[in-house]
């Protein structure tokens, strides 16, 4: 509390600290603010322009093909979605780990959260062959299938997240019973959420690079990277686009959860990687991915591991650049450069590898058998991904904008 | 309820109810007769109402039993209410003097079958309406 | 010493051709083997259908039944699509043994699994397994995810990339859906062969219901055996082969 600040009662006092924190809606002039909206709604509009495109003549406009079946929409797609469980890490470090310094920002990660998978699930669901019929998907479940419970998870974790954020906003006593409840439920669910995001994967024997149990681990330590990485873009930005003071023991504290769980990243790479390594059958993939030669193995060394992974290591590590909220954001930046460039490479690499049907064989055919399969996204594919990102931001700004998500102050003490 | 409300609901059924009363447009002649006027009488009244539920029905006792009587059958319709094409004329789904186009374009209601689904009768068509 | 085993395979298996041929029967008998239900009638799981290609006797490799497959369903010439967006319901794939360098050709369609992959990854049921064995894709409930695609370790199915007109009144096939060899599910069903089947060179191909025991399918499998492609996953696939 500051000298400035005129006296408060003993009472107000005691108020205050029983709610410990205000909130505030986003301080920012109207005339930016619509700018601002305008500007990601461009994007959001090309995007939708992208759709109807591809909707009306068929997926040849795609650079997808019968080799390569998802391509870019779903690299961005993924991206979100496995963000989205990792945004809402901050909200659970503050409810289920109780560590304060995270509880002011626990409404910023929920929305963050809910954006990103808004967000994902659009470009996921508008890619499909038949858009249209997404109340089938809806209505008719095989529940064998992990991209059913995926439904399930997904719609969950929208309702989950609602009431967790309710339950935080809400000042009514018998809301506040929902907090804790609602925030162990949410923790839990975002393990189950991206275990199920990374079994898409992980259940494929079809594959040579798929088929791996730690593709479900590997997504839920990647979520805290990609998920982290845009919370702290998001929150710098959105002090800085207000001209808000922004403290520095969040952003330190940000700064480490980001490198720790990069490091994990690399170490489940790493396992990933020397097993198959070990395997002979999977030679011939990780031959392809690591040394290829073409766009998948730079994407792998440069991408994801030099500037995606160590590169942020070391401008979040190095002792000159502490205390920099340059080295953070670039940080983030490149974290979330090197993850579209990891799931670039486990999407689109794993498919272009050609699917083995005879192993001791040279193969060929008039079908790609036997050669690695060519794919490079079209513009509408890149419009329809680029615009699930817009898609996300735009229901943050809007979010903070309407509801009273952030912190009036967030400086130190 | 305001007053406008009321009137905005009354013009609604009104609009509605006038829809209901209004005739069917025009269709194209079927090329099989039925053999009593009654039995032709129940066949429209009973496709004008039920036509999707009992298509839909025998999509999928198809689809899943392999059951294949030409009764509710697509393409047993198709073969009987859409002209053979010819090297001259091929009606097609998007024309509005196509049996199912007439009235969808009437009501406005999407139709999706014919994506998939041929829109005209079997024979070695494919071949001649190219 | 795997030469050796391989050579021996080799003979062993050349000696099966000449029996295949002894056992495969004349397509006219076969016909009325493969009896036709009554169209009222649902298929039920007494009856298992699967085919049998002996890649000896294909001196196309195949050719010939894939153009069969291309005439009774009408893929591959999709007008906007580029080649690697073309459908390929059945495809000639030619394998040549890194070590022994002998060459097979063969064709590779929807193997027919029992435990099928793409049934079971299908979020809304679309892939399915008719009681008879076929697997199928209910095109009316299927959403275009290709998730079946990925999960189909012979890469059978196919993806529907453009509006397409003049589709087969027998045999429908749209955009934005995911299609593959229904083992000319409407021919079985009048009790005919699939097309490939009927195109195949005499004695080459066979097809019929694995699971009666009096079947020539049957008889050819006890006897003699033969092999999946990729039967390490253990799919217990509907489709088998000599040969390779």
């Amino acid at each position: 509390m500051s000298a400035t600040e005129l006296p408060l009662s003993s009472e107000q006092i005691k108020a205050n600290r029983n709610s410990k924190m205000t909130f505030t809606e986003w301080q920012v002039e109207d005339k930016r603010f619509y700018a601002l909206l305008a500007v990601i709604g461009l994007f959001v509009l090309a995007a939708a322009i992208a759709f109807f495109y591809v909707e009306h003549y068929g997926h040849y406009v795609t650079g997808m093909n019968n080799q390569v079946v998802w391509g870019m929409p779903h690299v961005f797609a993924i991206f979100l979605i496995v963000a989205a469980s990792g945004a809402a890490n901050i909200g659970s470090l503050g409810t289920v780990f109780n560590k304060k310094e995270y509880q002011p920002l626990g409404r910023l990660s929920l929305v963050t959260a809910m954006a990103l998978l808004l967000g994902g699930l659009a470009v996921l669901v508008l890619d499909l062959g038949h858009a249209d019929r997404l109340i089938i998907a809806m209505t008719y479940y095989n529940f064998k299938s992990i991209f059913a419970w995926n439904i399930i998870l997904y719609n969950g974790f929208l309702v989950i997240m609602a009431v967790y954020l309710w339950s935080m906003m809400d000042r009514r006593k018998w809301a506040n019973e929902f907090y804790k409840p609602a925030g162990y439920l949410g923790f839990i669910w975002r393990f189950i959420l991206t275990t199920g995001t990374g079994s898409i994967f992980g259940f494929l024997v079809a594959r040579q690079y798929y088929d791996a149990a730690i593709l479900a681990p590997l997504f839920i330590v990647a979520s805290y990277v990609f998920g982290t990485a845009v919370f702290t873009l998001a929150l710098v930005f959105l002090h800085k686009f207000s001209g808000k003071e922004l403290g520095q023991s969040i952003q330190n504290r940000l700064r480490y959860t980001l490198a720790l769980f990069i490091a994990l990243v690399l170490f489940f790479e790493l396992i990933r990687h020397a097993t198959n390594l070990y395997a002979t059958e999977h030679h011939g993939v990780e031959a392809y991915i690591l040394s290829g030669g073409d766009k998948i193995t730079w994407l792998f060394w440069v991408g994801q591991i030099l500037l995606g992974s160590l590169l942020p290591l070391v401008l979040i590590w190095l002792p000159s650049l502490r205390n920099s909220q340059k080295a953070l954001l670039s940080a983030a930046a490149l974290a979330i450069f090197g993850g579209f460039s990891q799931l670039y490479v486990i999407i689109i690499g794993g498919q272009l590898y050609p699917v083995v049907l005879f192993p001791n064989a040279t193969v060929e055919s008039t079908f790609s058998d036997g050669e690695i399969a060519t794919y490079s996204a079209t513009l509408p594919e890149m419009v329809l991904g680029v615009g699930g990102v817009a898609l996300s931001l735009l229901l943050i700004v809007v979010a903070v904008k309407v509801l009273r998500l952030l912190p009036e102050r967030l400086f130190d003490e | 309820m305001p007053p406008m409300i009321h009137s905005f609901i009354a013009l609604l059924l009104a609009v509605m109810m006038v829809g209901c009363d209004s005739n069917p447009p025009e269709l194209m002649a079927a090329t099989k007769v039925f053999e009593t006027e009654q039995e032709t009488k129940l066949h429209i009244a009973e496709m004008r109402t039920d036509h999707m539920h009992l298509l839909n029905h025998k999509r999928d006792e198809t689809m899943y039993s392999g059951i294949r009587t030409a009764k509710h059958s697509l393409n047993a319709c198709i073969d009987c209410h859409v002209p053979m094409p010819t090297a001259q004329k091929v009606v097609r789904h998007t024309d509005a003097e196509h049996f199912c186009a007439t009235c969808h374009i009437e009501v406005a209601v999407k139709l999706d079958c014919f994506q998939c689904h041929a829109d005209r009768p079997a024979l070695k068509t494919a071949e001649v309406a190219k | 010493m795997s030469n050796l085993i391989d050579r021996y395979r080799r003979k062993f298996l050349g000696g099966l051709g000449i029996t295949a041929g002894a056992v495969t029967l004349a397509p006219g008998i076969l016909l009325r083997e493969v009896q036709a239900k009554p169209d009222d009638e649902a298929v039920t799981n007494k009856v298992r259908w699967g085919m049998l290609i002996d890649t000896n006797k294909l001196p196309d490799g195949g050719d010939g039944m894939v153009a069969a497959c291309k005439k009774e369903h009408g893929w591959g010439d999709d007008p906007h699509s580029s080649p690697t967006q073309q459908s390929q319901w059945v495809r000639k794939v030619t394998f040549k043994d890194k070590l022994t360098k002998h060459e097979t050709s063969l064709p590779v369609m929807c193997q027919h699994c029992e435990t099928a992959p793409c049934v079971d990854v299908c979020p809304t049921g679309a892939s399915f397994k008719r009681a008879d064995g076929i697997v199928l894709v209910d095109k009316h409930i299927c959403i275009g995810c290709r998730y079946c695609m990925m999960a189909c370790p012979y890469k059978a199915r196919s993806f529907v990339h453009e509006k397409l007109e003049n589709q087969k009144p027998h045999s429908p096939r749209g955009i934005g859906t995911v299609e593959s060899c229904t083992l000319c599910v409407h021919k079985i069903d009048k009790g005919e062969q699939p097309a490939c089947i009927e195109a195949a060179p005499p004695k080459a191909a066979v097809f019929g219901d694995l699971n009666d025991p009096e079947s020539t399918i049957s008889k050819a499998l006890a006897k003699h055996g033969a092999q999946q492609i990729r039967a390490d996953l253990g799919l217990n696939t509907g489709v088998r082969y000599w040969g390779i």
